[in-house]
């Protein structure tokens, strides 16, 4: 059977990039090391039993792009013309995959199971047929916040905290979509850059708004701590809700050193592994395993490894599904993944990746911090 | 309640902004060079400090032991990298400063890791409540180290033989350095003392802005256009241009519709641009006079 470039009989050729060197070298280090770890997890298990009935092994190759959508270009173009991979699978970053879409369409590369939540790479599969996401997009992130905020079924005045980018707006948008029409409406619309320093002002502003719900959409962990610590300053305690990547209990909540806290909310849709309420999970136990074992040079409790270990699954479940080994196989059988026993998801969640403008998880849990530790509202209602 | 609680949060944003402008200044005003490496220097030794309260030193010791051990790193910067560009043109020094910024935020990053860190401040963790305005302990301590310091610096310029010397040296270093003045040694001395300020600034700001390879990147930002707004000759209107962006930026940012929190950073420089228009030396700066 005559294949693409990547696979022979006995192994299938995927790379990546990732920044792992400067500031997101951390992040970056743990979603190379997540998407690693259970490839590699795989390959000692056997290997990847595909549809020709021949087993192969995963080799994954990566390199160091640094978060420069410049580099990372070079990096793709190496691992397609000279080290002639299958795919380039579960890279990190907006800005950076944003660089490789446009070569992806034009190259017909599949550009799959990316560590972002920017909409742009599965809103449009038409236009950008080689290219889709993994993890649930910002919107649906301000989108599911906003629901929960709307079945509350009382009046309520929401500040919006957001970067001045598409970020910020992708947030605002989902959230505004979700309350249109209810009693929550926002009452305080305030930006901030990457480049500041301090966001006292914005939160003067915003307390000064008598808002009761404060959506800080702070991208960056330790404007997010300071944030905290204002308010508590401040003596200002509304309704708060934390972006997904900002809301470590440890990097965020702790480390603000506010000596009091407002009620705090946040989205999920994958197991924290530090988190205490999932101490004797058998998938959280098996992931930390992975981790340790394939690797431990990447810190298994940033979410970002969670992610891409989860990618991992997919990707060998996609692999598993193809029909006749050629790349745009592989596109159809990540459209035709449909599953709910993914590792590290939470419980009521799916994968689908059949919906051509959205990314195959599309749905976040809202969790409220409680004595200390994230529980999902669900639970903690029962309570 | 609202504009007088901007108006504290501009003056404690300002006086972050003054520290870094203070070392600016006076590296400008000891040897004529801008020093775009001066807070990443700062940032280096902030980390030293912090190693030393994670290790159990109290931070005040700690703040003090990383301000000494700052003096010789500045002293050797200037003797071992700037001193041989001397005589080159500007464009150089500044070239030679940008460099020596990215390769410090790539030390500092793979030494302690880019995951930013929790700094103790030097205050009490503490609210003052004014009539439904909030300051607190750290915002106020901030506040009378920075006027501290450059009443310190007025006076070691103004009052001093030495600061006298530094000052001849900047000015023309070939005349001091005939006048039998110890050119090299003033040199090494301004860089010391700035690299010390820069370092105080740096564990300062890191309370508030948290332990980070860049986190000085934004501040120099505004701790530049301070100095060149206040006249880069001149502690006192650092100071003061400082406070003014601190305080102009949050008013313009929450009270004019049009500039908003989106464009509040474009404040700084607006006001930069109409200021050097009318006063190239800037509101406290001499005008530089050149014999011909």
């Amino acid at each position: 059977m005559a294949s693409a470039p990547g696979i022979d009989d006995k192994t299938i050729l995927l790379g990546g990039s990732f920044p792992l060197s400067g500031a997101l070298s951390a992040n970056g280090q743990a979603a190379l090391g997540g998407i690693k770890a259970f490839i590699d997890a795989t390959n000692e298990a056997g290997g990847v039993r595909m549809s020709d009935g021949v087993i192969r092994r995963i080799e994954f190759k990566y390199y160091d792009d640094g978060y420069d959508p410049a580099r990372v270009v070079q990096n793709f173009r190496k691992l397609v013309d000279q080290d002639q991979v299958f795919a380039y699978v579960g890279a990190f970053g907006t800005a950076t995959n944003a660089a490789v879409m446009p070569l992806a369409t034009r190259q017909e590369i599949p550009q799959v199971l990316l560590g972002t939540g920017a909409s742009v790479f599965s809103a449009d599969q038409k236009k950008n047929p080689w290219t889709i996401g993994w993890q649930p997009t910002y919107e649906q992130e301000g989108e599911s916040f906003g629901k929960y905020l709307v079945s509350l079924n009382r009046t309520l005045k929401v500040g919006f905290l957001g970067q001045n980018d598409d970020l910020g707006d992708a947030y605002r948008n989902g959230l505004t979509e979700a309350i249109k029409g209810s009693r929550v409406s926002i009452v305080a619309d305030v930006t901030y850059e990457r480049t500041d320093t301090s966001l006292d002002s914005q939160i003067s502003t915003l307390a000064g708004s008598h808002a009761d719900v404060l959506f800080s959409a702070v991208a960056i962990p330790r404007l997010e701590s300071a944030v905290l610590a204002r308010m508590a300053q401040l003596g200002w305690a509304p309704m708060t809700y934390l972006p997904i990547m900002s809301n470590s209990a440890t990097h965020v909540i702790k480390a603000s050193g506010a000596v009091s806290f407002p009620e705090m909310f946040s989205g999920e849709f994958a197991k924290v592994p530090d988190n205490p309420i999932w101490a004797g999970d058998k998938a959280v136990q098996s992931y930390l395993a992975d981790m340790k074992k394939y690797s431990p040079e990447a810190d298994a409790t940033i979410a970002n490894a969670v992610w891409a270990y989860s990618a991992g699954d997919a990707l060998v479940r996609a692999l598993e599904g193809m029909k006749d080994l050629s790349r745009q196989d592989l596109m159809t059988s990540i459209h035709a993944l449909d599953y709910d026993d993914a590792p590290m998801l939470l419980p009521d969640l799916a994968v689908n990746g059949s919906d051509s403008a959205s990314p195959p998880i599309h749905e976040l849990q809202v969790e409220k911090f409680i004595d200390n530790r994230w529980e999902l509202i669900e639970d903690s209602e029962k309570n | 309640m609202g504009a007088l609680q901007q108006v504290v949060d501009g003056l404690s944003a300002g006086s972050i902004y003054a520290a870094l402008a203070l070392a600016l200044v006076l590296v400008h005003r000891a040897t004529g060079v801008v020093n775009f490496a001066q807070g990443e220097m700062g940032v280096l030794m902030a980390y030293v400090a912090w190693s030393l309260t994670s290790a159990g030193v109290p931070v005040l010791v700690a703040v003090l032991a990383a301000m000494a051990l700052s003096f010789p790193l500045g002293v050797a910067t200037e003797r071992f990298l700037i001193r041989r560009f001397h005589g080159q043109d500007g464009l150089v020094i500044v070239v030679v400063t940008v460099g020596l910024l990215i390769l410090l935020n790539g030390i500092v990053g793979a030494i302690w890791g880019y995951v930013s860190k929790p700094f103790p401040s030097l205050f009490p963790n503490e609210v003052i409540r004014l009539g439904g305005v909030a300051v607190t302990v750290e915002q106020i301590g901030n506040l009378v180290v920075l006027l501290a310091v450059v009443a310190g610096l007025q006076i070691i310029f103004l009052r001093t033989r030495f600061g006298l010397s530094l000052r001849a040296v900047a000015d023309n270093r070939e005349s001091s350095a005939l006048s039998g003045l110890a050119v090299n040694r003033l040199l090494m001395a301004g860089w010391g003392m700035a690299a010390a300020l820069g370092t105080l600034a740096a564990c300062l700001i890191a309370p508030k802005i948290f332990l980070d390879p860049s986190m000085m990147n934004a501040v120099l930002v505004y701790s530049l256009a301070a100095a060149v707004l206040g006249g880069l000759d001149s502690p006192v209107g650092a100071v003061v241009a400082a406070l003014v962006i601190g305080v102009a930026e949050n008013i313009a940012g929450a009270y004019i519709d049009i500039i908003g929190t989106d464009l509040k950073i474009a404040v700084p420089l607006l006001l930069m641009v109409v200021v050097l228009l009318g006063r190239p030396q800037g509101i406290f700066g001499r005008r530089e006079v050149v014999r011909v």
